[in-house]
């Protein structure tokens, strides 16, 4: 019979990682983010110093506003902390995700780290070019709708909801209407 | 009408000066956020740099420190 880890604990992790990742980064988790930002870091190898940083803002800011506006503005209620250690938890999280996705599937799940499952094999075949191929257009598919919506299914889905964000339980209620939307029509098609 | 990429807008993080980042959310985020650059590039799907800031500058280019 096969293993699974019981459904809430799965709840319990993602519920732990919302909550520890801006702790330790600064930044709401977002994977699609993660991405983004790796990208543009190897892109335009890397950013301002922190200092330098701030010192640019400052400049930036005052020749936008004024001093005046500076020295006027409220406090923020909520301003987000500096990030202690960002890039080293960036580095770490993206192959965590693979990692634990395949120590799960191997410890709790059918050992079958690089199956989909049956369903996938049955509409896409058993060939490695096909299956990755749709991985692939599906990978695509959904970079561009997270870059569309400001956000992926752990931003908005997840930070989002939880912190209420209107924009976020909208998206999200969009997305997986779609996603199970699309996933009955397939099936329908299919048979 | 507010930005609805106000809370999650990766500029954001970049601020540890409260009074800094609540002048830019004052004028672009919460009063009109449709002249914001990084708004407009994203709404046109282009790419948004981190450091573009809602007026159109890159930070750090007027310090010549840029990335």
């Amino acid at each position: 019979m096969t293993r699974f880890l019981d459904f809430w604990w799965g709840g319990l992790l993602t519920g732990a990682i919302a909550v520890a990742y801006p702790l330790v980064t600064g930044s709401m988790l977002g994977v699609s983010g993660v991405y983004d930002r790796l990208l543009k870091r190897l892109r335009y190898g890397g950013e301002l110093a922190d200092d330098a940083r701030q010192r640019a803002l400052l400049a930036e800011t005052l020749a936008a506003f004024g001093p005046r506006a500076a020295a006027e503005a409220p406090e923020a209620p909520l301003a987000p902390a500096p990030a202690p250690c960002d890039p080293a938890a960036r580095l770490f999280f993206l192959p965590g995700i693979v990692l634990g996705a395949a120590l799960g599937a191997l410890v709790w799940g059918r050992g079958e780290a690089w199956s989909l499952g049956a369903a996938f094999v049955a509409r896409f075949g058993s060939e490695l070019w096909r299956g990755a191929g749709a991985l692939f257009a599906a990978g695509v598919l959904i970079g561009l709708g997270a870059r569309m919506g400001g956000g992926c299914t752990s931003g908005h889905g997840i930070s989002g909801v939880a912190l209420g964000q209107r924009g976020s339980l909208v998206g999200t209620a969009v997305f997986w209407s779609t996603a199970v939307g699309i996933a009955r029509l397939l099936d329908a098609v299919g048979r | 009408m507010t930005c609805p990429h106000k809370d999650t807008c990766p500029l954001f993080p970049v601020f540890t000066n409260d009074k800094l980042l609540n002048v830019w959310k004052t004028f672009y985020c919460d009063a009109d956020h449709a002249t914001c650059e990084r708004f407009r590039r994203s709404s046109e799907g282009k790419e948004v740099a981190d450091s573009l800031l809602p007026n159109g500058t890159t930070l750090g280019r007027r310090t010549g420190s840029g990335p």
